[in-house]
């Protein structure tokens, strides 16, 4: 009977591997194939060099598309932006962890309601106020937008970090003589170290991943990945293959981070729940 | 004076880029095209507007279903990996990848994997002998909104199940044992001492998704834009539809400014209320 179980256990496990693995995997083949083999029935499982294979695809979407550009455009920005997002939340998360002042708990919940307001909500006059100043498809304006739109969020999510840190170490640092600005730089996000890049790389991937102010705020010139991506089916053709590439081209900067920084990234995911909850 | 320093100048960025354009939108919305004062004229249209009753309709089943859904498969996978000898390090990092992937893009796939003559789901299917014909998945309203909360429970759970993975790793293990030499059935362990301890977690995941949910608009963009015959519109969409691409700016804001008492007066109150209520 155990055996049995031990068994069915296994398949479950693969099935599930597999299952979570195969959208990325189905994108990758389909990639690879020239056009004609996309709409064949039965599908075809694998490319096979050389009539199932091809790298037509990669090849338009990179000289046709300005998808490169749009990479680069957003890997940049959100790079920029992500590193503001830290810069202005953490202290926010600090006062609210460490210091005790009036108020307090009241800003803290304030803070966790703004994170219900629909982000569509901001865009329209958003929109407005930046036709005006003629900042629509400039790197400049994404990098504020992304830069300053996580500020509540990671606030909220640096905070389980930042109050998990011990007292006695800013006691110390207090009898020194130092600022809580200093403290906060200079003891103890140096210690946090962990927790920093983990928030970072969570900004990272989700102001990468968002397509709402990417599709609203750029057109051409800091045009941004989900909509440059978004171009290619066209209106009256569905070119699977070219849209699996270009689904590859995007999620590849992101596999990659995440191979690097793998650790990091579900500590950043579970810390702040286990803390919080 | 600190507080200045570290409270209120850094979150003035975020007050000046976005609560005071969210307050500029609300003047809009008494406003016509010309810049006129109207009153309430923009509200009294969304009362007739069934568009926008439909796409709210929509978004709360789609957010309810997909966060029960995301919950329910997202616990048992966890528990279930949980009670693995090996391997959960591997499922871990497996796990992310769904996560990692943009909504855009998933949307993208998804038009492949879902696609009526040549997707793999109907070739499945119909090579098991479950379907004759090939399904529209995308192409019926029924069909098209259970497409997309299928897709985003496909794409959310095994974070969802991430996390509770890592919540059943947190609990002490000598609470299994105890009730291991009461005579506990595996059955009774996850019902008298995983779920109440996970309670917090359920709860808290829950809202998360919820919250999230309830802004749906990347994934839908790219994977329905919306179709078809409107059945798959979020609000979210809907106002960017309505305001963006076809220009009516005032109307969107004060859909807009609707949709905001909604889920700040509502859903935003309930958060604080509930987390406030767990933290204690």
């Amino acid at each position: 009977m155990l055996e049995y179980l031990k068994y069915i256990k296994i398949i479950i496990m693969v099935i599930m591997l597999v299952i979570v693995l195969f959208p990325l995997y189905w994108t990758f083949n389909y990639s690879f194939l020239p056009e004609k083999d996309t709409v064949s029935y039965p599908p075809i499982f694998f490319p096979s060099y050389p009539e199932h294979f091809t790298l037509e695809h990669y090849l338009v979407a990179v000289t046709k598309y300005p998808v490169l550009r749009a990479l680069f455009n957003t890997i940049i920005i959100i790079s920029i932006a992500s590193v503001i997002t830290l810069i202005l939340s953490l202290p926010p998360a600090y006062v609210l962890a460490k210091l005790d002042f009036k108020l307090k708990e009241e800003i803290y919940y304030f803070i966790m309601a703004l994170l219900t307001i629909p982000w569509v909500s901001y865009t329209i006059p958003l929109y407005e106020i930046s036709r005006t100043l003629g900042l629509i498809d400039t790197h400049i304006l994404l990098i504020m937008l992304y830069g300053f739109s996580g500020i509540p969020l990671f606030t909220w999510l640096a905070f389980p970090f930042i109050k998990s840190f011990p007292e006695d170490l800013i006691d110390v640092s207090r009898t020194f003589g130092l600022s809580e600005v200093k403290i906060l730089f200079l003891v103890v996000l140096p210690i946090l170290r962990n927790a920093l890049i983990s928030l970072f790389i969570l900004r990272f991937v989700w102001a990468y991943s968002d397509l709402l102010y990417q599709l609203i705020f750029t057109i051409d010139k800091a045009k941004m990945i989900n909509p440059a991506v978004l171009e290619f089916p066209g209106l009256y053709e569905m070119p699977y293959a070219r849209m699996a590439s270009g689904g590859i081209l995007t999620v590849l900067p992101l596999l990659v981070l995440s191979l690097i920084f793998h650790k990091y990234i579900i500590s950043g995911l579970t810390e702040g729940m286990r803390i919080t909850a | 004076m600190t507080l200045i320093v570290m409270l209120l100048i850094p979150f003035s960025f975020f007050i000046i880029s976005h609560s005071i354009p969210l307050l500029y939108g609300i003047y809009l919305s008494f406003m016509d095209r010309n810049g006129n004062f109207i009153g309430l004229e923009n509200y009294a249209h969304i009362i007739d507007d069934y568009r926008f009753w439909g796409s709210i309709k929509f978004t709360f089943s789609y957010a309810i279903a997909s966060t029960l859904l995301n919950l329910a498969f997202g616990l048992f996978i966890g528990v279930f990996i949980s009670s693995l000898k090996r391997g959960q390090n591997l499922f871990k990092a497996i796990f992310l990848i769904p996560w990692l992937i943009p909504l855009t893009v998933w949307g993208l796939e998804n038009r492949i994997i879902f696609s009526r003559d040549f997707g793999i789901i109907n070739y499945v299917l119909s090579s098991l002998g479950l379907i004759k014909g090939m399904i529209p998945w995308l192409g019926e309203p029924i069909l098209a909104q259970l497409s997309v909360v299928i897709t985003d429970v496909y794409k959310n759970v095994w974070y969802v199940a991430l996390l509770f993975l890592v919540a059943c790793q947190n609990i002490p293990r000598d609470l299994y044992e105890v009730a291991q030499l009461d005579g506990a059935t595996r059955l009774q362990m996850f019902r008298y001492v995983t779920l109440p301890l996970l309670r917090r977690n359920i709860l808290f995941i829950g809202l998360m998704l919820f919250i999230f949910a309830l802004q749906g608009f990347d994934l839908i963009y790219s994977l329905t834009y919306g179709g078809p015959a409107f059945s798959t519109h979020t609000v979210a969409l809907y106002i960017f539809r309505r305001s963006l691409h076809y220009g009516d700016y005032e109307y969107g804001t004060a859909i807009s400014t609707i949709w905001v008492i909604i889920l700040f007066g509502i859903v935003g109150t309930t958060f604080a209320l509930l987390s406030r209520k767990l933290m204690r």
